[in-house]
C-alpha cells in the first residue's frame, strides 16, 4: 500500500501516472456532477477541472494546502471545480457555457495574466534558452538527462539554465 | 543577486529533490535572511508558473489520449464484443487454471515495497525505481533496479525487488534466479523463500516448495505448507 505522503510527493513532482489516476477518478466525478445540470460541453468542464487541479497543485507546493489523506485532497479538488463551475453559471445566467469561456474568478484571472507575461517573455529568449527551460521546467528532465540529450556537460547546462532563468526574470520584471 | 548554485538549490528545494539535511539549512537561511527570502520568492513565482504549464500540458495530453481511446458504439462494435465473449468462454473452458495454478493465485500477493520519500534517501535512482514498482510499472522498475545492481551486485534488497518485479510480470523462471541468491542473514530471506515456494507449487515441485517453506517465517507459509502436505 502506497503511503499518502509518497503519493503527494509524486503529485507535486507532476508524476504522469498519478495525474492519470486523478483524471480518471476525479474528472469523471466532476463531470457527473455537472451533467445533473445538463451541461453540454465537456471541453469547458475539462478547462474548469484543469484550472482547479492546477490551483490544488500550486497550493500543495506552496504549503498553503496540506491534505492529511486522499479523501481530503479529492474533496478539495472537487470543491474548487464545483465552485468554479457555479460562479461561471451565475455569471452567464441561463446561457450555455460554451459561449462564455472568458468568465473566470479573479484569482484565476490574475494568475493567468502573470502566466501570460511569463510565457510571452519566454518567447523572447533565444532558442537554446527556450529548449533548456522547456526540458528542465516544463518536461521535468534532470540536468544529467539534458546534458546527455544536448551533448554538453552537466555543469555547462547548469550555467545555461541559470543565465536563461535570470534573463527570463528580468524580462518579466520589465513587463509587470 | 543569486548565483547558479543557489538558483539550482532553489529548484531542488521546490522540486522536492533536496536531501533533508540540506533542506533544513536552506529553510533556516530563508527564515533569517530577508534578501535571500525575496530572491527565493521571485524565483518561486517563475518556477511555479512554468511547472503549472507542465501540469496543464500533461493533463491536456491525458485528456486528449483518453478521448481518442473512447470506443464507438455501433453494431460492429457490439458484434465484436459478443464474439469476444464467446471466445473468452471457450478459452475459459479449455484453459481454466489447474489446481496448482489456483493454489498459486490464492496465496500470491504483491509485496508492498519499501517506504521511500524523495529527499530522505540518498539514492534518487532507487527512490524512482521503488516508486515505479509501487505504481505497478514492473518492467521499468526491474530495469532501474538492475541498473543499480551493476554497482551493487550482491545487494539483497535489489535482488528481492528485481525478483518481485519479475514475478509480477509472470516471469517466474527469471524471478527464481534472483530470489535464490538472497543471503540467509538478509531480512528478505524469509519472504524470498515464501515466493520461491509459491513458484515451486505452480511448477508442481511440491518437495522443493516444502523445503523453501521451512525456511520462511512469512505469515502465510504455514497454511500453504498444510495445503501441499499429503
Amino acid at each position: 500500500m502506497q503511503l499518502f505522503e509518497e503519493w503527494l510527493d509524486l503529485f507535486k513532482q507532476g508524476n504522469r501516472s498519478v495525474l492519470e489516476k486523478i483524471y480518471a477518478s476525479e474528472f469523471i466525478k466532476f463531470k457527473n456532477y455537472a451533467n445533473r445540470f445538463s451541461e453540454p460541453n465537456p471541453e469547458i468542464l475539462f478547462d474548469i477541472f484543469q484550472d482547479a487541479l492546477t490551483i490544488t497543485w500550486e497550493k500543495c507546493v506552496n504549503g498553503t494546502f496540506l491534505p492529511k489523506n486522499k479523501s481530503e485532497f479529492e474533496a478539495f479538488l472537487f470543491t474548487i471545480s464545483r465552485n468554479q463551475y457555479i460562479s461561471l453559471k451565475k455569471k452567464i445566467g441561463k446561457e450555455k457555457l460554451f459561449i462564455a469561456e472568458d468568465f473566470y474568478s479573479e484569482e484565476i484571472e490574475e494568475s493567468k495574466n502573470y502566466t501570460e507575461i511569463v510565457l510571452e517573455s519566454l518567447k523572447m529568449l533565444g532558442n537554446k534558452c527556450k529548449e533548456i527551460i522547456q526540458l528542465y521546467y516544463l518536461e521535468g528532465n534532470s540536468l544529467q538527462e539534458i546534458a546527455k540529450q544536448l551533448h554538453h556537460s552537466e555543469d555547462s547546462i547548469k550555467t545555461m539554465k541559470f543565465r536563461c532563468i535570470s534573463k527570463l526574470k528580468e524580462l518579466v520584471k520589465n513587463k509587470l | 543577486m543569486i548565483n547558479e548554485n543557489v538558483q539550482h538549490q532553489m529548484d531542488s528545494y521546490l522540486l522536492g529533490t533536496m536531501p533533508v539535511s540540506e533542506r533544513q539549512i536552506f529553510e533556516k537561511q530563508l527564515e533569517e535572511n530577508g534578501d535571500f527570502r525575496a530572491s527565493f520568492e521571485e524565483h518561486r513565482k517563475v518556477f511555479i508558473t512554468l511547472r503549472k504549464e507542465f501540469i496543464k500540458n500533461e493533463l491536456r495530453s491525458i485528456h486528449t489520449h483518453t478521448a481518442i481511446k473512447k470506443p464507438v458504439f455501433n453494431i460492429r462494435y457490439v458484434a465484436g464484443i459478443a464474439a469476444s465473449l464467446v471466445l473468452i468462454l471457450f478459452s475459459w473452458l479449455y484453459f481454466r487454471p489447474s489446481p496448482n495454478q489456483q493454489l498459486y493465485q490464492t496465496y500470491f500477493y504483491t509485496d508492498a515495497g519499501l517506504p521511500v520519500t524523495m529527499g530522505l534517501s540518498q539514492n534518487k535512482n532507487f527512490v524512482e525505481a521503488m516508486n515505479d514498482y509501487k505504481l505497478g510499472k514492473y518492467d521499468i522498475a526491474k530495469a532501474e533496479f538492475q541498473k543499480l545492481q551493476q554497482t551493487n551486485p550482491t545487494n539483497d534488497t535489489l535482488n528481492f525487488y528485481i525478483g518481485m518485479s519479475l514475478i509480477n510480470q509472470q516471469k517466474l523462471e527469471e524471478a527464481t534466479q534472483n530470489l535464490i541468491l538472497i543471503d540467509k542473514n538478509s531480512t528478505f530471506y524469509s519472504d524470498a523463500n515464501y515466493f520461491l515456494a509459491l513458484i515451486a507449487v505452480r511448477n508442481d515441485a511440491f518437495q522443493d516448495a516444502k523445503e523453501f517453506l521451512k525456511e520462511s517465517k512469512n505469515p502465510k507459509a504455514a497454511n500453504l505448507l498444510k495445503e501441499i502436505e499429503p
